[in-house]
C-alpha cells in the first residue's frame, strides 16, 4: 500500500545550501586555495620526518644501545646497519615470551641465523638464568643480550612484556608489536615493514 | 603517551582497544541516527537490520582481512593452518578486509530492503564518530605525531614539542558531526554523505599540513592532500547538483527532505 507522503515540520525547513549557481565559482576558489596549501605545506626534506632523533616509535631512529650477550660478547645496535634487526624485549617470568621464542628461533633459522638479525633484550635477570632458560628450556640460538638493570628497557619506554621492535637496515624502527606471543606469521610480516621478505 | 593500560592485572594496548571502541560507537551512532532522518516504524526496523549488516560486515571483513594477509605466507599456513585463528591484530591484511566486509555489509542491508541512500548518510555520521574516537587514542598512544611546533599548547613527543594533532583532528570531526546533525533537516537522500565527503576532506586537506611523517612524493607534496583536495570538489560537484534539484523540481522526494518515503523513492530509482 502506498503511504501518504508527509513531511514533518522540521523536516520541511528551508535548505541552508547555497544556490546551484554559486557551487561552481567556490569549487574554483576552493582548487586555487587548495593548491596553494598543498604548495605552503610541503614537507622540508628532514623537517616533517625528524630523522635525527632517536625514539621508541615507528619512523624515528632506534635508540642506540651496547649490551653483553649471554656469551660474553658486546653488541652494539647500530653497528648493525645494513641489514633488519628485530629487538624482543622479554623475560623468563613472562608467559607470552616464554610462548613466543620458538616463533623467534624458527625465523632465525629461516634467515639463515643473521641475515635478520634477532635480539632478545632480557629485562631485570642475571646471566644463569636466561641461559638456564633460554638453552635448556626453549633451545633458542639466537643472541640474547642481558640488560639487567633495565636501562635499555627505559630508554625504549618498555611497560609491558614482551615488545619488539623491527628496525630497518638504516637503523629506523618501521614497526613495533606490544604484547604477545607474536606467530611467525606476524614476525614475517614485521620483517615485511623493516624491508625484507622471504 | 600512554600506549598500554593495565586493567583487572591484564596488560591492554590502547591502540587496538581504541580500534574497538572506534567500530562499536560509530556503529552504533549510525544505527541511532538512521532516526533523524525518518520517523515512522521502519526507522526501527531498518536500525536492527543496519546492527545486523555491521556485525556479518565485521565478521566477514575480520575473515577476509585474515585470508588475505595468509594468502602472503600461504606455505606458512598450510604448513600450520591453527594460525589462521591467531587472536593477534598483526596479522590482518586491511584492504582485502574492507573490501569484503563493505560487500558483506552491503549485501545484507540490501536483503532486508534498507535504502542505500540511507545507509550512506548514517554511514558518513557513523565513520565521523568513529575516526574522532580513533583520534583521541591515537593522540594517548602518540601515534599519527604532529610536526614540530612552538605554539604554548605544543605537547612534548618523541623528542621535541609538537602540535597535538590528533587532537586537532578530533575536534575537527566532532564539530563536522555537529554540522551535519544540524544540516540533518535539510538533507536529501545521499546528501549527508556528500556533505561528509566534503568537510572532512575540507579538514584533511588543512590539517595534514601538522602530521609529521606523511607519505610523500616529488617535491614533499604530501599525498592525502592531494587526495583530499580530488575529493572535495567531488563531493563539492555532487552538492551542486542536489542545490540544482532543489531549485528546479516541484517534485517533494528532492526538495531538500529526507524521510523515510523520500528514501523509498530513491531506493526505486536505483
Amino acid at each position: 500500500m502506498r503511504r501518504t507522503h508527509t513531511l514533518r515540520p522540521e523536516i520541511a525547513s528551508p535548505s541552508p545550501s547555497f544556490p546551484a549557481s554559486y557551487w561552481r565559482g567556490l569549487m574554483v576558489v576552493v582548487l586555487f586555495l587548495g593548491l596553494a596549501w598543498i604548495n605552503l605545506s610541503r614537507v622540508q626534506v628532514g623537517a616533517a620526518t625528524d630523522q635525527t632523533i632517536e625514539a621508541p616509535k615507528a619512523g624515528f631512529l632506534a635508540p642506540d644501545f651496547t649490551l653483553t650477550t649471554t656469551d660474553g660478547e658486546t653488541v652494539t645496535l647500530s653497528a648493525l646497519r645494513g641489514k633488519p634487526v628485530i629487538v624482543n624485549f622479554w623475560a623468563t617470568w613472562c608467559p607470552p615470551c616464554r610462548a613466543e621464542m620458538p616463533a623467534f628461533e624458527q625465523v632465525w633459522q629461516r634467515f639463515n641465523r643473521g641475515d635478520v638479525m634477532i635480539l632478545g633484550v632480557n629485562q631485570g635477570e642475571n646471566a644463569t638464568a636466561v641461559v638456564q632458560f633460554a638453552r635448556d628450556y626453549v633451545g633458542t640460538s639466537f643472541p640474547l643480550l642481558l640488560d639487567t638493570r633495565t636501562e635499555v628497557g627505559a630508554r625504549y619506554g618498555i611497560r609491558a612484556l614482551p615488545t619488539t621492535f623491527f628496525i630497518d637496515a638504516d637503523g629506523r624502527i618501521q614497526d613495533v608489536k606490544v604484547g604477545g606471543p607474536l606467530d611467525v606469521a606476524t614476525i614475517l610480516g614485521g620483517i615485511g615493514k623493516a624491508g625484507s621478505g622471504n | 603517551m600512554l600506549p598500554v593500560i593495565q586493567f583487572l592485572g591484564l596488560t591492554l594496548p590502547v591502540g587496538p582497544l581504541f580500534a574497538i571502541l572506534a567500530f562499536f560507537a560509530g556503529s552504533e551512532l549510525a544505527a541511532r541516527a538512521i532516526h533523524w532522518f525518518s520517523s515512522d516504524d521502519r526507522a526501527s526496523e531498518w536500525a536492527e537490520a543496519f546492527n545486523t549488516a555491521t556485525f556479518i560486515a565485521l565478521i566477514a571483513g575480520l575473515l577476509g582481512a585474515r585470508l588475505g594477509y595468509a594468502a602472503k605466507y600461504l606455505s606458512l599456513y598450510l604448513a600450520d593452518p591453527r594460525l589462521l585463528l591467531s587472536l593477534r591484530p598483526g596479522t590482518l591484511a586491511l584492504v582485502p578486509g574492507l573490501i569484503i566486509g563493505v560487500i558483506a555489509g552491503v549485501y545484507v542491508l540490501r536483503r532486508k530492503g534498507v535504502p542505500l541512500a540511507l545507509v550512506a548518510d548514517i554511514t558518513g555520521i557513523g565513520v565521523a564518530a568513529g575516526l574522532a574516537v580513533l583520534s583521541v587514542g591515537q593522540f594517548l598512544t602518540g601515534d599519527a605525531y604532529g610536526v614540530r611546533s612552538d605554539v604554548p599548547w605544543a605537547v612534548e613527543l618523541w623528542g621535541a614539542y609538537r602540535h597535538p594533532v590528533q587532537l586537532y583532528v578530533a575536534a575537527a570531526l566532532l564539530s563536522i558531526l555537529a554540522l551535519l546533525w544540524w544540516w540533518r533537516k535539510s538533507a536529501a537522500p545521499g546528501e549527508t554523505f556528500w556533505r561528509f565527503v566534503m568537510l572532512y576532506s575540507a579538514s584533511t586537506l588543512f590539517l595534514d599540513a601538522f602530521h609529521a611523517n606523511e607519505p610523500t612524493w616529488g617535491p614533499g607534496i604530501r599525498t592525502a592532500q592531494v587526495i583530499s583536495l580530488v575529493a572535495l570538489l567531488a563531493a563539492m560537484f555532487v552538492l551542486s547538483y542536489y542545490a540544482k534539484s532543489r531549485e528546479t523540481s516541484v517534485d517533494s522526494s528532492f526538495a531538500g527532505t529526507a524521510d523515510s518515503d523520500t528514501y523509498l523513492a530513491m531506493g526505486k530509482q536505483q
